[in-house]
């Protein structure tokens, strides 16, 4: 007999690595029936019926799906038409139930047991994943009570889903009482259910719900205390990272609250619980380990979701191995993926290319690599990624994204990649619009083509840019034609690059350079954004894929009105383009319109409707029904004048999207196209974004575009865009106040090398120090108290007041300047003397801020002017000196904070004037709290005066940095024997 | 009734169900046949297996999408108005039923097996490969070199004999639907003693039983029922033990039990990895009973180890030298507990240099105990100087016996038969420490050291049960005898002595070593054998209690 060698197969890798513990009466020896009084002979073939007879004794009843998904059809023989309408043109050759639906839920049941989370993409069918689970369960008879967790916009979706599509009945679910409205405004008069009427004590000692309920998310938390000790025999939680979200002190009721029902379920064996979301991080990986504890600790122990001393030493000990084993030190996905590219290029295969390349170019020894910041050596990895080959950067992009689908994510979840769960992508398209207004000093002109566009030098008339088609219309030998046309017809082989290079040629021929993209501010701020066209337009225009359209609008006048009117213009004609369609319209709902003036939705609206054409078209944003009125009305127009229209709804029965505005959340803009391109669409998707060019819209389209937000589903790319950029630095200059942003990496780079952190941009800069002077790190975030919580928020126009809602104070924001102080024109419309009845109510200068002037000169004027006789203290004045009498004045009406300065220190930090002003014995302090979402990130650096190119040079990073981890992680593949 | 199953997750299930039935080897234990269209006949049920999915949903009638709802969602509606909520059994439950029915009725027929094998090939022909076998083994873990080896007689061979238990465990991590996997745990009796195999073993095992061919296959045997009930106790027992024993010994033959555990694990805190068995049944129990060929391995005449192969081909080695049953490497696989305590498991390959171990691991083996324990030079352990150096033969640890001295501070090691009284004093009841012994003149006995007290009179050392002050010799003597020896040898006492020690009574107590004389209060010794340097008798001492 040939001597054993261990085999290599991996049956053997689990032994010594867990324990098992039996249960006190798992082996039953009773239940061996009498030994048979002989030992049969082990023959050939008793051993091959020994393996044979392992397939009946394996049985396990979650092994296969018991419902067809054909049998979730629609049946149209009773008075309600239960089950799914097949619908070919959305459903193709699949059934009702898709493919990567009823594959989601086999898997949550037999490799998850019926415990777990369900974490496909956006519109991939969640809900229809959640109901075949419940439809296999209640199929083999395990659970008789459930309980959906639902946010309030999905909550009727929900209901609808579960009792008609999936046939659970009508209103045989309980609607749990709402306490807020669909706002989220408090609802008065709510009374909780009759508990014992709800509720039924069964033999078993359990109490059980006489029906299957759903509650809204929101109210989960106040219903009342009885409903935590019942027995939900299967819970789904929708949207469920919002369980992880924490109060200051680190606790999560929500997941509390969920905790103390699962042990209730444990106690009852009873262990089915169903996680829904499609964004189980939003790019924070540590606020992810929340959701991670609870799945893989199987619900914890209420305790370890209260507050932070009471966890035990087990949670610690899971949060250091999901830290440092899973997420490999990393605390969100940007710094994971640093990471695991760092890894891949030092790792023993590649670090021998990596270490030639390095030395070649940074001219230093690889030996001291190691020691570099890891910003510093992340950039260097970026370099070398970007020259490396494409079989290289394929591997590596591999290497990652197995990383982070595999390791990370699939750790605790269902999460089908995007290629597969996508299935509206597989039937429909959607196609991007982009519509640029830009600044023209004239909106026609003749321009001289090189030669590289055509085989010979011409000269083209342009007539109309902004043509409907985007193609540019221009007269060449005294024939109009399209300009596309025309360049596809010369055999240009590049033709979309070629085009927007011709386009610079188009630009510079009605005027545009650099310098129309300068922004004044007021009549003492100008900011100018160096490098907007040249730079940061002209790499994105050219790195953009082939398949977005492009259409741009020469504008004379780049006002707001003019632009407003530019737009509606253009929205009109893509009604009339659309006139048998449905279009949904949405604009930025972060911008507030001045106080009392209609916002620019409400003022689009009423432009149409005063258009006979479109009145008719146009739906009311307050019916009640507005997906089904939608539907069902044919060439509707939606303004969406909120924006709780954006999320949650079903608005697939429409297939054109114009955004008015651009908004600078890429979560919110991903939401938008989600309303309507998800499963159900029946057509292709056209998206219009109108965006101006000189204003944040417009380079946050450009963003957009190259990150493939609004063409593909980008998934985790647009999270990852959307979430934390607190690793960004910007530092300043205290001569000319001068600002320059930098990354986390890039600035430790600068660091090494202090001559670019010298700034010698002025006379002034260079007065002390002929080398210039050292710019220093500054905030430009929000502040909040460290005691009573209130935040000192940073808002497009600067910090606001902290005791009055529009108030902004001055110096706030002008290039991150420590001291900021009120407004005396503010202090004094606030002022009981200055007020209607008060001894100065005819103040000259205030009548003059009342209507819009605030330029200082003047309103100082004004009051040189007057003739009121107010004391010097009252009169109107700039600087913090002028508030000083308000500060202490008992005529202020402002509270709870009176007119006041704030002087921030070293570390940006300053004591909290609400504390002071509420005479709180320990009083809080001001901390920065940094920008979270991209959203915020960029509106601070937009906001920033004394810009020069720091704002285009980050955003054109950040552009590219998320195109390349978008690349890296489409490369999801799911590793064999995971489904 | 036609009970559709569907799903090709079944099919396997389906296709085991027929080849079982029609192997005839569950005949007469559960009435049921294959259909000549391929279907399962079981009582007034028919079983069809449905390959495809659309042609199971256009026949399955119980679960359809009705006017009022799905009808899996009955049980929901009629509770929601307060009806009975018990539901028409539904097909697959039947189905269920059945196999669960057929795979306990053939588990309960051939819930016993056995299988036979002796050493097959030539013994003396494998003699040289052995021998190659065991110096490389002898040369690497023990220093010993050369070592010769010579073939026991097949009646002085025990057989190996291993049960393998069959089990089907209902597993989870706390949390989700349990799931059911397969797995086998072997357990080797030694005499009457049972121990688990690993994992790692049970797969060498598996795959020896692979190979055999069914000539090797034995015929049936009457069941010693007292050995398999100590069997099952054995297993009960590991079933408690919190040691987690049989998890490492739980070998999963098949790729789909080892991945649905190892997806359990995945899932499970990192902070416990403990894994729930709710339920553990034995399906099946076989009985391995395998005769090698044995050879004994001489170090010079020293009869020192066993080795042989073991039934999956494997050398197993057992130590002569003690009394330890257990093998030190069995089937090539050598456990040993590192310097950390945990548990190791390495496979040896006899055939390769440094048996195919890296020198940190070897030096590991080296000194932990399954190797530093056997056939070690004594001087190594037992520090008392033999012709002025340390003893170098070699023993077992297990024979070296071991003696607290100084409570606990000191300890010694010596052989029960180390030939040298000075170390090693062996009397009727054993082999004592001669160090810790005291000699006893009235008994004539060394004692230990610890029983023992210096009498007040004589100041020798007399076994004492704590109260006695005096010995035997002193306490216990014949007044007229003493008188009389005094009156013999009181010459001995210079002559001032006597004429001015009092007026007390004048004694003499004698005994093979001393005279004792009492005059009045005062006590002398006399030493029988007490020379002083130029050969003269020395004078009787004063006592230092008189």
């Amino acid at each position: 007999m040939p001597a054993y060698k261990p085999a290599d197969k991996g049956l053997l890798d689990i032994i010594g690595q867990y324990r098992l513990n039996f249960e006190s009466d798992a082996f039953a020896r009773q239940n061996i029936a009498a030994l048979p009084d002989t030992w049969r002979a082990y023959t050939a073939q008793i051993r091959s019926m020994n393996k044979t007879v392992k397939a009946l004794d394996r049985y396990d009843d979650f092994a296969t799906m018991k419902i067809p998904p054909r049998l979730y059809r629609e049946n149209t023989e009773g008075p309600i038409a239960y089950g799914i309408h097949y619908d070919h043109a959305v459903h193709g050759d699949e059934d009702v139930v898709l493919n990567h639906q009823h594959s989601a839920a086999h898997t949550f049941l037999q490799k998850l047991r019926g415990f777990g989370l369900l974490a496909d993409v956006v519109g991939s069918g969640k809900t229809y994943e959640a109901c075949t689970v419940l439809s296999e369960l209640a199929a083999r008879g395990v659970i008789s009570t459930m309980l959906l967790i639902v946010p309030r916009h999905v909550y009727d979706e929900w209901v609808r889903v579960l009792e008609i599509r999936f046939g659970l009945g009508k209103d045989i679910l309980y609607q749990y009482p709402h306490f807020f409205d669909k706002d989220g405004n408090p609802l008065s008069d709510v009374k909780q259910p009759n508990f014992e009427e709800l509720v039924e004590r069964c033999p078993d000692g359990f109490a059980r719900p006489k029906r299957p309920i759903i509650v809204a998310t929101e109210d989960f938390l106040l219903w009342q205390a009885a409903m935590n000790e019942c027995l939900y025999d299967v819970i789904v939680m929708d949207e469920a990272h919002h369980m992880c979200e924490e109060d200051e002190n680190g606790y999560s009721p929500t997941l509390y609250q969920l905790s103390k029902l699962t042990a209730i379920k444990k106690k009852a064996d009873k262990p089915y619980c169903l996680l829904l979301t499609a964004t189980p991080h939003s790019g924070d990986l540590d606020k992810m380990f929340r959701l991670w504890y609870f799945i893989r600790c199987q619900g914890g122990s209420p305790e370890e979701f209260a507050k932070e001393p009471k966890r035990r030493a087990s949670y610690h000990e899971e949060h250091k191995y999901y830290t440092e084993t899973i997420c490999r030190g990393a605390t969100s996905v940007r710094d994971f993926i640093n990471r695991m590219l760092l890894r891949f290029f030092l790792g023993e295969l590649y670090v021998g290319d990596f270490s030639k390349f390095y030395e070649s170019e940074y001219g230093r020894s690889f030996d001291g690599f190691a020691e570099l910041a890891e910003g510093e050596k992340i950039v260097a990895i970026e370099k070398y990624l970007e020259q490396c080959d494409d079989r290289l950067y394929e591997k590596a992009s591999q290497f990652v994204a197995d990383a982070y689908h595999n390791d990370v994510l699939r750790s605790i979840m269902i999460r089908n990649p995007k290629s597969t769960a996508g299935a509206m992508g597989r039937i429909k398209t959607k196609t991007p619009h982009n519509i640029f207004f830009f600044p023209a000093k004239k909106t026609t002109g003749n321009v001289t083509l090189p030669s590289i566009f055509a085989k010979e030098q011409l000269t083209l008339h342009i007539d109309n840019l902004a043509d409907p088609e985007g193609k540019g219309i221009v007269t060449v030998d005294g024939k109009p034609t399209y300009l596309a046309d025309y360049l596809e017809n010369r055999g240009n082989r590049k033709f979309t690059h070629g085009q927007l290079l011709f386009y610079n040629e188009v630009w510079k021929a009605l005027g545009l350079t650099d310098e129309s993209f300068t922004v004044t501010f007021d009549s003492h701020t100008t900011l100018r954004r160096r490098g907007a066209l040249t730079g940061f337009y002209s790499e994105q225009f050219r790195a953009m894929s082939d398949s977005v359209k492009l259409n741009f609008y020469p504008m004379t006048k780049m006002d707001a009105e003019s632009i407003f009117k530019a737009k509606l213009d253009y929205t009109v004609r893509l009604l009339r383009q659309h006139k048998n369609e449905r279009v949904l319209i949405f604009f930025d709902y972060d911008k507030k319109p001045p106080r009392g003036e209609a916002s620019v939705a409400e003022r689009v609206e009423d432009a149409l409707r005063k258009m006979p054409e479109f009145a008719s078209r146009i739906l009311e944003n307050t019916v009640k029904k507005l997906d089904d009125e939608f539907r069902d009305k044919e060439g509707a127009i939606l303004v969406a004048k909120q924006a709780g229209i954006t999320e949650g709804r079903n608005l697939q029965s429409c297939a054109i999207v114009i955004n008015f505005e651009v908004t600078p959340d890429p979560v919110a803009m991903e939401q938008r196209i989600g309303r309507v391109f998800r499963l159900g669409q029946k057509s292709n998707v056209t998206i219009y974004s109108l965006a101006n060019m000189c204003d944040l819209e417009g380079y946050v389209l450009m963003y957009y575009t190259r990150i493939g937000l609004i063409e593909s589903n980008s998934g985790d790319a647009t999270i990852i865009a959307g979430a934390i950029n607190n690793n960004m630095v910007s530092v300043r200059c205290e001569k000319c106040g001068r600002v320059k942003l930098y990354s986390r990496e890039n600035y430790e780079v600068a660091k090494r090398n202090p001559e670019e952190l010298m700034c010698r941009a002025l006379d002034m800069c260079r007065l002390e120090n002929p080398e210039g002077t050292m710019m220093t790190e500054i905030n430009v975030y929000d502040f909040r108290c460290t005691e009573c919580g209130n935040t000192f928020v940073r808002s497009t126009e600067g910090y606001e007041c902290l005791s009055m809602d529009r108030g902004i104070m001055c110096n706030s924001g002008r290039g991150g300047d420590r001291m900021v102080y009120c407004n005396k024109a503010c202090a004094m419309l606030h002022c009981q003397q200055f007020m209607p009845g008060g001894e100065y109510e005819h103040c000259g200068a205030l009548a003059l801020y009342k209507k819009g002037i605030t330029d200082p000169i003047e309103l100082r004027e004004r009051c040189n002017r007057c003739e009121n006789k107010c004391p010097p203290r009252c009169r109107y004045g700039e600087g913090p000196e002028a508030i000083q009498s308000c500060s202490t004045c008992r005529n202020s009406t402002c509270q709870p904070v009176p007119p006041m300065k704030l002087v921030f220190n070293e570390k940006w930090e300053a004591p909290c004037p609400i504390c002071v002003a509420e005479g709180r014995r320990r009083g809080g302090k001001l901390v920065p709290v940094v920008a979270r979402t991209f959203s915020s990130y960029v509106q601070a650096l937009w906001n920033f005066h004394f810009d020069e190119n720091a704002f285009c040079d980050n955003l054109r990073a950040e552009a590219k940095k998320v195109a390349t981890i978008r690349d890296i992680l489409d490369n999801d593949k799911m590793r064999e024997g995971e489904r | 009734m036609r009970i559709e199953i569907n799903g090709a997750d079944y099919k396997e299930a389906f296709s085991s169900a027929q080849e079982l039935i029609k192997s005839g080897l569950v005949r007469g234990a559960l009435e049921c046949a294959v259909l000549s269209d391929g279907s399962i006949k079981h009582g007034d049920d028919v079983f069809v297996y449905v390959e495809q999915i659309q042609e199971y949903a256009a026949s399955q009638s119980r679960m359809t999408m009705t006017s009022e709802g799905a009808s899996w969602f009955e049980g929901f509606r009629r509770r929601a108005r307060g009806e009975a909520t018990e539901l028409e059994e539904d097909g697959t439950q039947k189905w269920k039923q059945f196999i669960t029915a057929l795979a306990d009725a053939y588990h309960k027929k051939y819930f016993l097996s056995a299988f036979r094998k002796t050493n097959d090939g030539d013994g003396k022909a494998q003699l040289d490969e052995y021998q190659n076998f065991a110096q490389n083994i002898m040369t690497t873990l023990f220093d010993i070199t050369p070592v010769t080896l010579a073939p026991v007689s097949e009646r002085d061979i025990d057989d190996e004999d291993i049960y393998g238990l069959s089990l089907c465990l209902q597993i989870g991590n706390g949390m989700g639907e349990l799931i059911p996997v397969l797995g086998t745990v072997y357990i080797k009796r030694y005499g009457k003693d049972f121990t688990l195999m690993t994992g790692f073993e049970a797969e060498a095992l598996e795959h020896s039983l692979e190979l055999t061919d069914d000539d090797a296959l034995s015929e049936e045997e009457v069941v010693d029922s007292a050995l398999v009930s100590a069997l099952l106790d054995a297993f009960e027992h590991y079933t408690k033990d919190e040691d987690n024993h049989l998890a490492e010994s739980l070998y999963f033959t098949e790729t789909v039990d080892h991945d649905a555990v190892k997806t359990c694990l995945d899932a499970t805190a990192i902070a416990n990895m403990n894994l729930q068995c709710r339920s553990v049944q034995i399906l099946g129990i076989s009985n391995i009973k395998w005769k090698p060929h044995a050879y004994d391995v001489y170090d010079g005449p020293e009869r020192i180890f066993r080795i042989h192969s073991s039934i999956s081909g494997g050398i197993t080695l057992f130590c002569l030298g003690c009394d330890t049953k257990e093998p030190i490497i069995d089937n090539n696989i050598l456990v040993y507990i590192d310097k950390n305590g945990k548990r190791r498991d390495i496979t040896v390959r006899p055939e390769e240099a440094g048996l195919g171990i890296d020198a940190s691991t070897l030096d590991a083996i080296r000194a932990s105990d399954v190797i530093a324990s056997h056939y070690i030079p004594v001087g190594s352990y037992c520090k008392q100087k033999v012709r002025g150096g340390l003893c170098t033969k070699k023993r077992c640890r297990q024979n070296l016996i071991e003696l607290a001295i100084n409570n606990d501070d000191e300890k010694a090691f010596f052989c029960a038969d180390c030939p040298n009284p000075e170390i090693v004093y062996t009397d009727k009841t054993g082999a004592h420490f001669t160090r810790l012994l005291t000699y006893v003149p009235t008994e004539g006995a060394m004692v230990s050291t610890a029983e023992t007290k210096l009498c007040t009179s004589c100041e020798r050392p007399f076994r004492s049960d704590g109260k006695a002050t005096m010995c035997s010799f002193c306490s216990k003597f014949n007044h007229d005898e003493a008188v009389e020896n005094y009156k013999k040898y009181r010459e001995i006492l210079p002559v001032t002595l006597r004429l001015f020690s009092g007026k007390g009574e004048k004694l003499c107590l004698e005994d093979d070593e001393i005279l004792l004389f009492r005059l009045g209060d005062n006590k002398y010794i006399f030493h029988k054998f007490s020379l002083r340097e130029r050969g003269y008798i020395q004078n009787p001492k004063k006592t230092t209690k008189s």
